[in-house]
């Protein structure tokens, strides 16, 4: 407690002095640059702990740039450079430490205040290695926006709304290099007038103008279609836009004003669809009243200061939105701002437009783009219910004690949501859930850090040469929190975890919650409870405490709802061969290694293998399997001619197994949906099916003299008696073992033909040709 | 200037501005105001007023309000637009409340529409104008509360007002208060900013004034 004190005092003192130090520069600028040394050298010296001395020291260095305190240019130029260190200690070296959002704002708007420092020292004293520090740093930041950075993330719309202040201060430094990296129209050659890129002179080393320029003209875009976008802009974030597109609409004209203008000329406050979420109607149409204020400011500016006063059609279409602007405004204020009987009365085109809008919107949410309110891919603290939640924290559900429900109509709760969601939003809600697991497990520095912080204040917290030591132990609850147990709460945590930071050295560790070592603990060392996934449920704790928690075992299915289940995965197989088209690619690798693997492609007849392959073998229960080859049949009997391919492969996997079977080799279950094909086949063969006729007689592993008397009636068929006979052609000259079987048949057609001349030649010229010794006159 | 004594009273550094041209009083008849420059002492204003019918400027409450920005402040000041003349008073009279420069302000409330478009036009020009030259990028909230200018409707709308700084200071207030936490991983979790609690302040503050219509921007100077 004492050295916590001392603590607190020194860094007090410290605060002071900077305060002391902060007036002085200021008074005397001659002391400026050696202050703003010490004043860096604390700042990055200073652990993260010690926020509020980091805090000083930023607030001052913002005061000297940012505030424009140091009123001299040339000095802040100067002393530019030195912050590119400090920048890129809180930017970008601790961006995985979940960073302090005031720290991040302050830092983003001193970027801001000396980029263009930056850049002119980098054309007088070129140092390339500082100006890629700060341009990695610039992109970094510009590629947070419009996130909710430093906020960790919930879902893209919400997030246009928060973290405003961060928002905006990005938004302040894009305007920043838009401007820095855009030509000046004038030439004037004093950089402190209007620095930009026409200061860089044709072999600087590193600056290429070209580059810069395009890069400007890219997030200038980028700002202008923010304004176009969809979805209404909260008013704090338009506002700075503006305010940032009114710089530049002085200082780089030829570039923009154009664009700016018809961007302004076309927002429409009512065509911008509500976010996704945003539930309070009264926020969102005060948004659009506050918008459209704004946008009548604008063109009123425009408008008397004579900014469009040479172009007399421009001007007139401003005169116009702003009387649209003025009478809208009017129509509100007379009918209320409660009063939301106005957006009901949206002519047809807005309503049409928004109904388009909300199709997009539909479309895109059926692609994953935004489904869940807290999408964030980081857990806010290690407990199932933050790993798990994907919905807003203040939604009154978030607080239902699920565990009061029982198990049966918990897993049918599950088993009906999980049928009712689309594969996106099920594959989308996972990977969040398991990013979430893989960012607790892969960062133990997040997963800790709130131990770490709270210790500081625990006498028995050990800190020594900036090696932490937590002890953490399995301990018997103490009667008090028996009953109030709260997963959020270290106090009531069950395990500790023994750990050494610092040193590198790791003593049972606890990442998954339960495969702590209980030999590790040691009850004569300081303690610190901390929570571990797996330890929080209330559900089974004392099973948890035991060591001898056991999962129950599921009830045994009746025959009926397995053959139910099963005629659901059997159904989603043959839904999955209508959708699927082409092969997956699969590495050669993967091939190589597993060449035993009867699907290693999937292709578009792998499901047949598959069901196929369960119904003979997968299964030990006839009644499932003949589930399975029922089902298989009565799909592949839609289309017979068509689907001969799926009907041979599962055939021959029928005859196989059959076979292989050591104790009884019954081909019953072979011949039987052989001769179910066939009859269903032959009636509709035309003569033109020779080639599939002919394959599937070839490809069957197995005929039996009744398979082969079945092509009696093809014969015996004027339109299709070529078609008979070139297949048992075909089995006379290539299945030596059903040519009996051929010939056979032939002599009976020959004896039952009658007066049928024509089949009787054609019988006795095969008998003839393959069977002399037969006797047929 | 109601808002300005309520607020003052509650604790707030307030400074108060015209944005006309001139302070313009009801005279003695319709088509004759009374006008006074900015910058005329409250104590002048109320002595001419005296010198008129009295009895004419107690039933418009013209006198009372006088009276009571008597012992508000010295004199009327005008909104320090950009590139023009000033007409307020000195500094020195506001540097003892820790008043920066002349606009070194958090929050502006208007209580006309009119004002709120010649305060936002203001800024609107300093971005132009002074663009990237000496803009400091300074944030500043503005605020429009629709009052009527009449003696008993500003006692309603100062009080509204009061309320509106309030629900803004909460939400300061709340922001910060991890600073002096000890669990710092609050912040970086689930803080919302101040920024970000703006539009739900003001949505609630709306929903309980709904004959107040609000106005709200942010403008940087």
């Amino acid at each position: 407690m004492a050295s916590e004190t001392n603590q607190q005092n020194e860094e007090s003192l410290q605060i002071t002095q900077l305060l002391e130090a902060e007036k002085l520069a200021l008074e005397n600028s001659q002391y400026f640059e050696q202050i703003l040394d010490t004043t860096i050298s604390i700042c990055l010296g200073t652990s993260q702990s010690h926020f509020r001395l980091q805090m000083q020291c930023l607030n001052m260095i913002h005061k000297f740039f940012y505030l424009r305190k140091i009123e001299s240019v040339e000095l802040r130029r100067k002393n530019s450079t030195k912050l590119i260190d400090l920048l890129d200690y809180f930017i970008i070296q601790t961006q995985d430490q979940l960073p302090n959002y005031l720290i991040i704002q302050k830092c983003i708007e001193i970027l801001n205040s000396v980029y263009d420092l930056v850049f002119v020292e980098m054309i007088k004293t070129p140092n390339e290695n500082q100006w890629l520090k700060i341009s990695k740093i610039r992109d970094f930041i510009i590629d947070q926006w419009p996130t909710s950075y430093p906020l960790l993330k919930l879902n893209k719309e919400t997030d246009l709304s928060r973290s405003i202040g961060c928002k905006n201060a990005i938004i302040k430094l894009i305007g920043k290099v838009i401007q820095t990296h855009l030509p000046s129209p004038s030439n004037d050659s004093e950089e402190e007038v209007d620095v930009s890129t026409s200061m860089i002179s044709e072999n600087h080393i590193f600056l290429n103008s070209q580059t810069l320029n395009t890069q400007a003209q890219s997030l200038l875009d980028s700002l202008l279609d923010y304004i176009a976008g969809d979805v209404l802009i909260t008013t704090p974030v338009f506002s700075t836009i503006i305010s940032t597109l009114m710089v530049l609409f002085k200082t780089r004209p030829k570039f923009f004003s154009s664009k700016f203008l018809s961007f302004m000329l076309g927002y429409e406050s009512q065509l911008k669809r509500n976010p996704h979420f945003e539930e309070d109607k009264l926020k969102v149409r005060m948004i659009r009243r506050f918008n459209d204020r704004l946008d009548k400011c604008f063109i009123s500016f425009l408008l008397n200061r004579g900014f469009i006063s040479k172009d007399p059609n421009l001007r007139s279409r401003f005169e116009n939105k702003f009387r649209y602007l003025v009478d809208k405004a009017a129509a509100l204020k007379q009918r209320g701002i409660l009063d939301d009987s106005l957006d009901e009365e949206e002519d047809e085109e807005i309503k049409r437009i928004k109904r388009r809008k909300l199709e997009i919107q539909k479309e895109q949410e059926d692609k994953g783009n935004s489904f869940f309110y807290n999408e964030s891919e980081i857990a806010r603290s290690n407990d199932y219910k933050s790993i798990y939640s994907l919905i807003n924290p203040q939604n009154k559900l978030s607080e239902f004690d699920m565990s009061t429900i029982s198990p049966d109509i918990l897993s049918s709760m599950v088993i009906a949501a999980l049928t009712n969601a689309s594969t996106e939003k099920l594959v989308k809600g996972l990977n969040i859930v398991f990013n979430r697991y893989k960012h607790l497990s892969v960062a133990p520095g997040t997963q800790w850090k709130n131990g770490v912080q709270e210790n500081q204040n625990n006498p028995q917290f050990q800190e020594q040469d900036g090696n932490v030591s937590i002890k953490v132990e399995k301990q018997e609850h103490s009667e008090e929190s028996d009953d109030d147990y709260d997963p959020t709460n270290d106090s009531g945590t069950r395990s500790m975890v023994k750990q050494e930071y610092g040193g590198v050295k790791l003593e049972g560790q606890a990442h998954n919650g339960s495969d702590y070592d209980s030999n590790l603990m040691d009850q004569s060392t300081s303690q610190r409870s901390f929570p571990t996934p797996g330890t929080h449920e209330d559900d089974g704790e004392e099973e948890l405490n035991n060591g001898a928690y056991i999962l129950p075992m599921p009830k045994q299915l009746e025959l009926s709802q397995k053959k139910e289940h099963l005629q659901l995965i059997i159904n989603n197989f043959i839904d999955l061969s209508s959708k699927q088209n082409g092969t997956s690619a699969v590495s050669v690798t993967q091939q190589a290694d597993l060449k035993k693997v009867a699907i290693s492609n999937w292709d578009d007849d792998s499901w047949v293998l598959m069901l196929s392959r369960l119904a003979t073998r997968g299964l030990n229960n006839e009644e499932l399997s003949t589930v399975i080859r029922e089902t298989l049949f009565d799909h592949f009997k839609t289309d017979l001619k068509g689907k001969i391919d799926g009907i041979i492969e599962w055939l021959n996997e029928e005859y196989y197994c059959s076979l292989i079977k050591k104790d009884e080799q019954n081909l019953d279950v072979y011949i039987h949906y052989c001769t179910l094909v066939l009859d269903n086949l032959i009636p509709f063969l035309e003569a033109s099916d020779r080639k599939i006729f002919i394959r599937l007689l070839s490809e069957l592993p197995y005929l039996t003299k009744d398979m082969i008397w079945k092509i009696r009636s093809l014969c015996a068929d004027p339109a299709r008696s070529k078609l008979g006979f070139q297949s048992l052609l075909y089995l006379i000259m290539f299945r030596p073992p059903v040519v009996q079987f051929c010939i056979g048949l032939l002599k009976d057609i020959y004896q039952d033909s009658g007066n049928n001349e024509g089949l009787q030649n054609e019988c006795r010229n095969y008998l003839k040709k393959y069977a002399p010794e037969e006797q047929v006159a | 200037m109601e808002a300005h004594k309520v607020l003052r009273s509650a604790g707030y550094k307030v400074r108060s501005y015209g944005t006309g041209s001139s302070v313009r009083l009801p005279g003695p008849t319709i088509d004759k105001p009374n006008v006074f420059p900015f910058t005329t002492p409250y104590t002048k204003i109320l002595s001419t007023l005296k010198s008129q019918d009295t009895k004419m400027h107690k039933l418009t409450g013209v006198l009372e309000m006088t009276q009571r920005n008597v012992d508000v402040k010295k004199a009327p000041e005008r909104w320090p637009f950009f590139n023009q003349p000033p007409q307020r008073l000195p500094d020195s009279e506001w540097s003892a409340l820790g008043f920066e420069d002349e606009l070194d302000f958090d929050i502006v409330v208007t209580c006309e529409e009119r004002c709120f478009d010649s305060v936002v036009d203001d800024f609107l020009a300093r971005a132009y104008f002074e663009g990237g030259d000496t803009l400091t990028g300074r944030t500043v909230h503005c605020f429009n509360v629709e009052i009527r200018d009449e003696h008993q409707t500003a006692l309603i709308g100062g009080k509204a007002i009061l309320k509106l700084a309030d629900l803004l200071s909460e939400c300061h207030r709340a922001s910060l208060e991890w600073m002096n936490s000890k669990d710092e991983n609050s912040d970086l979790l689930d803080v919302v900013p101040f920024e970000d609690r703006i539009p739900d302040a003001i949505t609630k503050w709306q929903a309980e004034h709904p004959n107040l219509p609000l106005l709200y921007c942010v403008c940087y100077h």
